[in-house]
């Protein structure tokens, strides 16, 4: 692409490069930012009050998710035009086995450091990854395992 | 073999964060298959209101007191904001890829968390946990385009 904007003017606009950042990109980084804030406020407020009990922290922490998560269940249903057909059974086991593990990390948040804590969540992609693997007979790719190495 | 032989300090929290990373493993492909009925934000809304509805019982039972939390407001803000995070990932899946949405999601929250670490909590950032966060970095770019 030439720096003269008159020569640039005769190019299809469709060949040149796009300037504007992808939605998911945005998107993307703006979920990175309010997780890390909840991680932060919760280390911030285990550290500053001594008669926090952690129990009890991770519960508000999560159940305060939990009504944001019932406002928009409730928001979903009401605007879905058909019928829903919710397994409910296979929701209630998701539900707990992920209240499970978000509780383990809140609860941890209380005694190792934010870093540390953010680091080995992330590690919940290779689990993700290998438990795909596994359930749904995919292949392990080549890139997967040099991530693998790397983690 | 202990952490500490290694040169790894590990204790209770590093232990139950490590612990949580299976149950993230399961729930996520689990999640997957429910994708066939639900939408994501559906799946991921009732995945909060059984912690809500769960872990009030658990509190019950262990018999701890919810009040005499004094950093409650801090508490309560931290999980609005984890709810935030959710919906802005959903709302990125539905613009794009995944892959993309979880590079970025990833890769700002360890950056911003050891830098907000180190800033508000003193948290030292070894050459050890340097090195980490860029060996992790990579390997989510490799995991998620593999993927």
């Amino acid at each position: 692409m030439s720096n003269n904007p008159e020569a640039n003017a005769t190019i299809p606009k469709r060949l040149l490069p796009s300037t504007k950042v992808p939605m998911e990109v945005v998107l993307g980084s703006l979920s990175g930012i309010m997780i890390s804030i909840n991680v932060l406020l919760n280390k911030h407020s285990f550290q500053n009050y001594e008669n926090t009990e952690a129990f009890s922290q991770m519960v508000i922490v999560l159940s305060s998710a939990g009504v944001m998560g019932g406002i928009s269940l409730l928001v979903t249903t009401l605007k879905k035009a058909g019928p829903n057909n919710f397994s409910y059974s296979h929701l209630i086991l998701n539900g707990s086995i992920m209240t499970i593990g978000l509780g383990l990390v809140t609860l941890g948040l209380g005694y190792t450091t934010a870093s540390n804590s953010s680091v080995v969540v992330s590690m919940a992609v290779l689990m993700t990854a290998i438990v795909s693997a596994i359930w749904f007979k995919k292949s392990f790719r080549c890139a997967k395992l040099f991530g693998f190495l790397f983690l | 073999m202990t952490g500490k032989n290694l040169g790894l300090n590990f204790n209770s929290g590093d232990i139950l964060t490590f612990a949580a990373v299976p149950f993230f493993g399961i729930g996520n492909n689990y999640a997957k298959v429910l994708r066939k009925d639900n939408s994501s934000m559906e799946i991921a809304s009732f995945r909060f209101l059984i912690g809500l509805i769960l872990l009030p019982l658990g509190l019950i039972i262990n018999g701890a007191n919810l009040y005499s939390n004094s950093g409650q407001h801090w508490a309560i803000a931290a999980g609005v904001c984890f709810w935030l995070g959710i919906v802005f990932f959903y709302s990125a899946v539905q613009h794009g890829t995944p892959t993309v949405a979880l590079i970025f999601q990833m890769s700002s929250s360890i950056l911003i968390v050891a830098i907000g670490g180190y800033l508000f909590f003193d948290e030292l950032i070894t050459l050890y946990d340097a090195v980490g966060i860029i060996a992790i970095l990579f390997a989510l770019v490799f995991f998620t385009r593999a993927s």
